[in-house]
């Protein structure tokens, strides 16, 4: 497993590195100070069209989130901003 | 519909909020003791990493404006007095309730907080480590309503869905009131500051707020931010209207929009954090 986003304690010293592996004995370490989750890297094996199919379900809940908001322009934006990032998150 | 002035009594028995862990009820009976000096407190707190982490995370924010580090509780706690330890204690104990079967409503709510320090941040504000504390306990009142009046609480979300409306709206159609009235009989019963009731209060009316204009305004649209995302549930599934008053306090532009989505989303990877 690797590490997705590096760890930072509460006074700002670096744990770990993003990508770091994620040994049996880093993770002992980790659960020794409290942390009883860690973001690892998502290793997908989903077929492109699995995948389409769940981005097109994703948007289908977006535009239903925004129903009652659509005619406002700011909001609009909001939703556009999204969209994108779910386009780039794939 | 229930009586408005019944309901208000039946939150405010709330004298202590139930299933608070051993350890925070010490602290709580502690604070409220005159008696009790800082080192007692500061002793009592050192035993749980996660206030302790709170504490001090909080003493060290630019709010305080302190230009050395304070490394210890006790320290922390003469700095900045027992009324933000109770305002700690409270968030904590908040947390252990929405944990038991309100997952959704945990999840939003600290989406609300995650959304609200960024934007508090991206404003300059230096105090938005207390702006992310509004953020997350601006739907308490729908915690206590659950509690209180499950029935009601059940018939409101029943509502929602039926007729496609928000959870607030059909508040206002099943009750005399909403959560956010409820929100501000807390914030009075426990003494909270306006920068905390006025957004708990006005979240979905920010053009209400009279003393915590802006910190009302960056919850609002935290709460629009987070529900856009689809990250939590907080009673319905849809965008609420956002306030033209509040978007304009806050003087923002919509090409902001892109960079805090990108710094709110890593914050929800890890809710560890906020607990």
């Amino acid at each position: 497993m690797i590490l997705a986003q590096k760890m930072v304690r509460d006074d700002g010293v670096l744990l770990c590195q993003k990508g770091t592996e994620l040994t049996e004995a880093l993770l002992r370490m980790l659960q020794r100070m409290n942390y009883e989750t860690v973001p690892i890297e998502f290793v997908s094996s989903e077929s492109p069209e699995e995948k389409q199919a769940r981005l097109s379900k994703l948007e289908a809940e977006l535009d239903a989130r925004f129903v009652r908001v659509e005619n406002d322009p700011i909001l609009v934006e909001l939703k556009n901003a999204l969209l994108r990032k779910l386009r780039e998150d794939e | 519909m229930e009586d408005r002035s019944e309901v208000k009594k039946k939150v405010k028995r709330i004298k202590n909020l139930p299933t608070l862990p051993g350890i925070v009820q010490k602290i709580s009976r502690m604070v409220e003791n005159p008696d009790t000096s800082s080192a007692d407190v500061g002793r009592l707190i050192s035993q749980d990493q996660v206030i302790s982490a709170r504490v001090l995370r909080m003493a060290n924010s630019a709010f305080f404006g302190f230009s050395r580090r304070i490394s210890s509780i006790t320290q922390a706690l003469v700095v900045l007095g027992f009324d933000v330890v109770k305002g700690l204690v409270l968030t904590t104990s908040v947390f252990d309730m929405m944990k038991k079967g309100m997952v959704g409503l945990w999840e939003h709510s600290v989406g609300c907080a995650a959304a609200s320090g960024v934007i508090a941040a991206r404003l300059g504000r230096p105090d938005a480590e207390e702006v992310l504390v509004a953020g997350l306990l601006h739907d308490l009142g729908k915690v206590v309503l659950n509690l209180q009046l499950p029935e009601e609480s059940a018939r409101v979300q029943e509502v929602a869905a039926a007729k496609g409306i928000t959870f607030y709206e059909a508040e206002n159609k099943v009750l005399d009131f909403n959560h956010g009235d409820v929100g501000l009989w807390l914030a009075e019963h426990w003494n909270l500051p306006d920068a905390l009731a006025e957004p708990m209060r006005y979240h979905h009316r920010p053009e209400l707020a009279r003393n915590a204009v802006q910190q009302t305004a960056i919850v609002h649209l935290a709460n629009i931010v987070v529900r856009a995302m689809g990250f939590g549930f907080s009673g319905d599934r849809l965008v609420p209207p956002l306030s033209p008053r509040a978007w304009e306090e806050l003087g923002l532009s919509t090409d902001d929009f892109d960079g805090i989505l990108a710094e709110v989303e890593p914050k929800l990877l890890n809710l560890s954090d906020y607990t």
